[in-house]
Order: C-alpha cells, then sequence, then structure tokens
C-alpha cells in the first residue's frame, strides 16, 4: 500500500467520523434551536480558513514527491470528486427549489446540511476514486 | 495577447458590467426612487449582461493546425482554476452558514437563497479564473520586462 492509499483510507475514515460527530451536532443545534450569531460565523470562518490553508501547504509539498503515474491519479480523482460535488450541490438546490415552490420558505438548517453533505460526499468520492484506480492498476498488471 | 488572455479579459469585463450595472439599479430603485425591496431587487436582472462573456469561445476561435497554448499557459490555467474553485467554495460555505448562524437554524428564508447562492458561486468562479489569468500573465510581462 503506497502514501496514497494510505491517505485515502485516513480520508475516508475521517469522513465517516466526521459524519458520526457533525450529524448529531447539527441535530443537536437544530432541536435547541441554538443562535451562535455572527461571532459564530467568523470562528467557524477563521478556523476554516487556517486548517485550509495549512491543508494546501501540505500538500503542495506532498505533490513534488509523487511520481508522474500518482499525479495522474490524484488529478482524475481531484476532477471527479469536484465534479460529484458541483453536481450534488445544483440538483440538490433546484430539487429543494422546484419540491418547495419558488415563494415559500425553507428553514435555514437546510443549507449547511446540503454544503456540508456536499463536502462529505466530495472527500469520500475522492478516496474512492484513487482507491478505485489503484485496484485497477494492481488487478490490470 | 494569446486567445486565452483575451478570453479572460471578455469574461472579466462582461461579468464587471453586469454586476456593477446591477448594483447601480438597485441603489437607484431602492435609495433614490424609494421602491422596497421586493421590487427593488429587479435590478439583479441587470446580472444577465454577465452572460455574454460566454460568447468567447466563438469570438476567439481556435487557429486550425496551430498550436495554441504550452506547458507555460497550461500551468498558469491549472493555478487559476485552483484559485477560482477555493474562492466559490469560500463563497458557498459563507453564504450556507450565513443565516444559519445569524437567523438560527429553525429560522426560515426564502428557497430563493438556494439557486442564487449556487448562480453567485458560478459567476464567482468564472470571474476569479478570468483576474486570475490576467494577472499571472502581466506578473510573467513585467517580469521578463526586469
Amino acid at each position: 500500500m503506497n502514501r496514497l492509499e494510505k491517505k485515502a483510507w485516513v480520508n475516508l475514515g475521517g469522513v465517516l467520523l466526521c459524519i458520526v460527530i457533525a450529524g448529531p451536532g447539527v441535530a443537536i443545534m437544530v432541536y435547541m434551536n441554538i443562535q451562535a450569531g455572527l461571532p459564530g460565523l467568523i470562528s467557524l470562518f477563521v478556523t476554516g480558513l487556517i486548517v485550509g490553508l495549512i491543508t494546501y501547504r501540505r500538500n503542495i509539498k506532498s505533490w513534488a514527491q509523487l511520481d508522474e503515474r500518482e499525479k495522474k491519479i490524484l488529478q482524475k480523482a481531484l476532477v471527479w470528486s469536484m465534479s460529484v460535488f458541483i453536481l450534488f450541490m445544483y440538483c440538490a438546490s433546484f430539487a429543494v427549489f422546484y419540491i418547495v415552490g419558488a415563494k415559500n420558505p425553507i428553514p435555514a438548517y437546510i443549507l449547511p446540511v446540503l454544503f456540508l453533505s456536499g463536502l462529505f460526499l466530495m472527500i469520500f468520492v475522492q478516496s474512492a476514486a484513487l482507491l478505485i484506480q489503484f485496484a485497477k492498476e494492481h488487478y490490470d498488471g | 495577447m494569446n486567445r486565452i488572455q483575451k478570453t479572460a479579459w471578455w469574461m472579466a469585463i462582461w461579468i464587471s458590467a453586469g454586476v456593477i450595472l446591477a448594483a447601480i439599479a438597485i441603489a437607484i430603485l431602492f435609495f433614490i426612487i424609494g421602491l422596497p425591496w421586493s421590487i427593488a431587487r429587479a435590478g439583479l436582472g441587470f446580472l444577465g449582461i454577465a452572460g455574454l462573456g460566454g460568447l468567447a469561445p466563438l469570438i476567439f476561435r481556435k487557429d486550425q493546425g496551430k498550436v495554441t497554448c504550452d506547458e507555460r499557459d497550461r500551468l498558469i490555467n491549472h493555478r487559476a482554476a485552483i484559485a477560482a474553485f477555493s474562492t466559490a467554495y469560500l463563497v458557498t460555505g459563507l453564504a450556507c452558514m450565513l443565516p444559519f448562524f445569524v437567523l438560527g437554524p429553525n429560522a426560515t428564508i426564502s428557497v430563493c437563497w438556494l439557486p442564487s447562492i449556487f448562480m453567485a458561486a458560478g459567476l464567482t468562479v468564472f470571474f476569479v479564473h478570468s483576474v486570475a489569468i490576467i494577472v499571472q500573465y502581466g506578473r510573467e510581462v513585467k517580469g521578463e520586462e526586469s
């Protein structure tokens, strides 16, 4: 098992863990109607930005260590995952729009639930695409 | 100026024109004429002008049999795409979280938020992609001169 395959398994585990933690978390917030306000949003945004920048820097470093074949596989997986994310978000938002009706309101928790589901789906597809491509390579030769 | 730069300029100009005209129209209708927000937001219709940016591939056609982009162009395009999608994810994330955090999870919002968010994200992708391409080519030209 190479480094990318290990990373894919770790990501897959991470996504499952996030769903296990985030799902009940959002449910509790909705049930208790917790209003975190603008400071809550800003703190979440800053934390996300810091984590994103650290991940980006680490990815740049690890990208240089990959060979051409691994780069190609990773790029394919990234394109698939981003396409699935965009497709999911567009389909889900327009489905809700048409089901609820253009003039009716929706609860505010629908938006983060859609976005987080899209992100989890994206990581899941990326990891699955990496594992499938490596498994296919092992099988072919 | 190569085809990629021309396309980027074309997109950036039309998207900027659409956004600026929509902002001016809403400002005039809402603040100067004093119409209610439900009517003043009709100014958003000017965003349709941004759609003219999509004509770029028809106007700046590929030269048949000529190499239109090299490794450097591909790298610039790749970096611009990363910048564009990262910004769009940020915009989408913020727009999705804003009502949840500010109004509260059980508050209700208009269903029009949903398609509006993803249209804004799409517009952001094209705009940031175009600007990133223009900036990167601009930097390279400066670098060659100095």
